[in-house]
């Protein structure tokens, strides 16, 4: 059962141009990085590495439009987004197949990406609601009211990754242009395929020139965006070290920052989890996407007697991934985003070996028929994991699950909080108290209860803590909007 | 379509528009003969409607959790006619494949209950459906 013969995911793409003040033009600089097709190893798509004078321009065209595009009225800017929901339901199986060919997740994951990305926008389109500014009568004293309005600041920009190319930017972008914020998005060079199409959307909804640009590239770009006097705030996606890095140079020029940045998820599972019923959450929490975001599980804490029983069932279940094309729908897993994201991870597990850990399900060496280019890796699983192992204590972004023993719910969640990062944390029970517990006590920004990608949805605000999230108001939701507005408090008195 | 386990959400909808296919594509050759099933046939391109839209619009990564237990083999959609095949002969195969739908929407309603009751209703109701279907073909 193939699905890899339409004709667009062959296509070649070329080199891609930015896409700034309502046109599509070349980037200045010549040098390009390869976009590679992680499943079949195809190059795809050349990315221009942009320069300062690229980013100049995205910037210097979006605060030439800013007063435009504010005076625009909230109902106007939310119609937008309503044009833009409907184009992308027409457009919804393309996009998903743009993002399997440049990502390699599979066709149901990519589905899933879209529906978040259309979802964001949709609930945008609130925006006459959500903006809403508040008063008091009398407020400030007898016959002086008091109210507080919510403005767009102006110029802001996101630096997105590749593991979700297509829904990242939207976790931003259609916030910040309900809030009449104009704004400057960079693709991860990676995978640049979903915001080139997301553009090419853009461009039928006939905004002001400018109101939202494009540049591709890399370190210059990021670099640029992060120092431009211009840029009001920035939303980044990404590694840790480079997420601080964003965060701290962004920060020292005066503007906002949300950098939601690594991960290093913990499921703990409870003598009196409902395995039937969760086992394959977990595995889906663990492997899907390749166990490239920033949600997955990574490290599985076996609390009590459940050990033997979870360790050979989870294995059992780990067996039974078919990893494949993500274009194929019987594949549920695909390749990891690069051939050195793949070695990475390999070294990763050779060390794990080293310090000790045991291999009950090694994914190394997996080779799928007709595809001998792509960088796959098989689910592995690793046990008798201890807290000092490399295995243990950095986020590895691939499919490599990490067993670990707890003898009760107190030393499971000291293990979890001993983790410097603080994005997802699940639990796995049908105890209401140790649940309880488990969202007291553990330093997470997103808990699942018998859930263990706790995505939050467009509604509602998703951010980590600790070392998985630099910044203070956090993506989506009502946390978008206090991010992409300022709050101005007048008081009145008519004499 | 061939024989294969069902273990993924997309391979499921795949599977079922696939079916559906298969009973359009045999009530169009019916009404040539019988005209007296429109309503099946519209029934049929509905759900197929339904189906895609579930595809597009149900799907959360917070359950996209593997299926296990479900395949192809299970449901025979091979449709063995002769190109002149009369009316009863279309009949007989569309019965058949009516059935095999509804005992494959139960199927489904139970796979797909521990992770979406939205969609395990929908299925639940389009096995409802078949038995109307079936009580319409058989009359």
């Amino acid at each position: 059962m193939t699905d890899v013969s339409q004709s667009e995911d062959r296509a070649q793409w070329g080199k891609l141009q930015n896409y700034i003040d309502g046109e599509w033009v070349d980037a200045t600089a010549t040098e390009c990085f390869d976009v590679v097709n992680p499943a079949t190893g195809e190059i795809l798509a050349q990315t221009p590495m942009s320069s300062s004078d690229d980013v100049d321009r995205a910037v210097q065209a979006a605060q030439d439009v800013f007063m435009e595009w504010r005076e625009t009225s909230p109902v106007t800017r939310a119609r937008y987004m309503f044009r833009l929901k409907n184009l992308m339901e027409d457009d919804f199986d393309r996009l998903a197949r743009v993002v399997v060919i440049e990502n390699g997740k599979t066709l149901d994951e990519a589905r899933g990406e879209v529906r978040r990305a259309i979802e964001m926008v949709e609930t945008a389109a609130g925006i006459p609601s959500l903006m809403m500014g508040y008063n008091l009568e009398d407020g400030a004293a007898s016959g002086i009211d008091e109210e507080v309005l919510k403005q767009p600041m102006g110029v802001f920009a996101a630096i997105c990754p590749f593991n979700f190319p297509f829904m990242v930017s939207y976790w931003f972008w259609p916030f910040a242009l309900a809030c009449g914020n104009t704004y400057v998005v960079k693709p991860s060079e990676m995978c640049p395929l979903s915001t080139q199409v997301t553009f090419e959307l853009i461009e039928k909804l006939d905004l002001p020139p400018g109101v939202i640009n494009m540049v591709h590239g890399g370190k210059d770009v990021v670099e640029s965006i992060t120092d431009h006097p211009l840029v009001q705030g920035i939303s980044f996606v990404g590694s840790t070290p480079i997420g601080r890095i964003v965060y701290e140079r962004s920060a020292a020029k005066g503007k906002r920052v949300q950098a939601q940045a690594g991960a290093k998820n913990c499921l703990v599972v409870m003598p009196d989890a409902n395995l039937d019923r969760s086992l394959p959450n977990m595995i889906s929490s663990f492997y899907g996407c390749a166990g490239q975001r920033c949600l997955a599980g990574s490290i599985l804490i076996a609390v009590g007697d459940i050990y033997q029983t979870l360790a050979e069932r989870f294995v059992e279940g780990a067996k039974q991934i078919n990893v494949g094309y993500g274009l194929e729908e019987r594949s549920m897993m695909g390749p990891v985003v690069t051939m050195q994201s793949r070695d990475r991870i390999i070294k990763m597990i050779e060390r794990g070996v080293e310090q000790g850990a045991k291999l009950l399900l090694d994914g190394r060496g997996l080779e799928v028929e007709g595809y001998p280019n792509g960088s796959f890796i098989g689910p592995t699983v690793f046990d008798e994991v201890k807290p000092e192992m490399e295995i243990f204590q950095e986020e590895v972004f691939g499919p490599v699950c990490s067993i670990v023993r707890a003898q009760d719910l107190d030393e499971a969640i000291e293990l979890v909080n001993s983790l410097p990062f603080g994005n997802a944390s699940s639990i796995y029970t049908d105890s209401g108290a140790a649940a309880r517990q488990y969202r007291y006590e553990v330093e997470a920004g997103n808990i699942g209860i018998n859930v263990g990608v706790a995505a939050a949805m467009s509604f509602f605000p998703f951010g980590g803590f600790k070392d998985s999230f630099f910044g203070d108001i956090h993506g989506q939701g009502r946390d978008s909007i206090e991010f992409f507005t300022d709050r101005k408090t007048v008081i009145t008195r008519w004499f | 379509m061939l024989d294969s386990e069902l273990t993924t959400f997309g391979m499921v909808i795949k599977f079922s528009l696939e079916l559906e296919k298969r009973c359009i594509e045999l009530y169009e050759r019916f009404m040539l003969l019988d005209d007296s099933h429109d309503s099946s046939l519209k029934d049929h391109q509905r759900r197929v409607r339904i189906l895609e839209d579930v595809r597009r619009e149900k799907l959360n990564e917070i359950m996209l959790e593997p299926i296990a237990g479900l395949t192809t083999a299970d449901y025979n959609l091979s449709i063995d006619l002769a190109d002149d095949a009369d009316a009863e002969k279309l009949r007989q195969e569309l019965i058949r494949l009516e059935e095999q739908s509804g005992v494959f929407y139960r199927d489904i309603s139970q796979k797909v209950k521990s992770f979406s009751r939205e969609i395990t209703r929908i299925v639940e109701r389009m096995a409802k459906e078949n038995h109307k279907l079936l009580g319409r073909i058989t009359q």
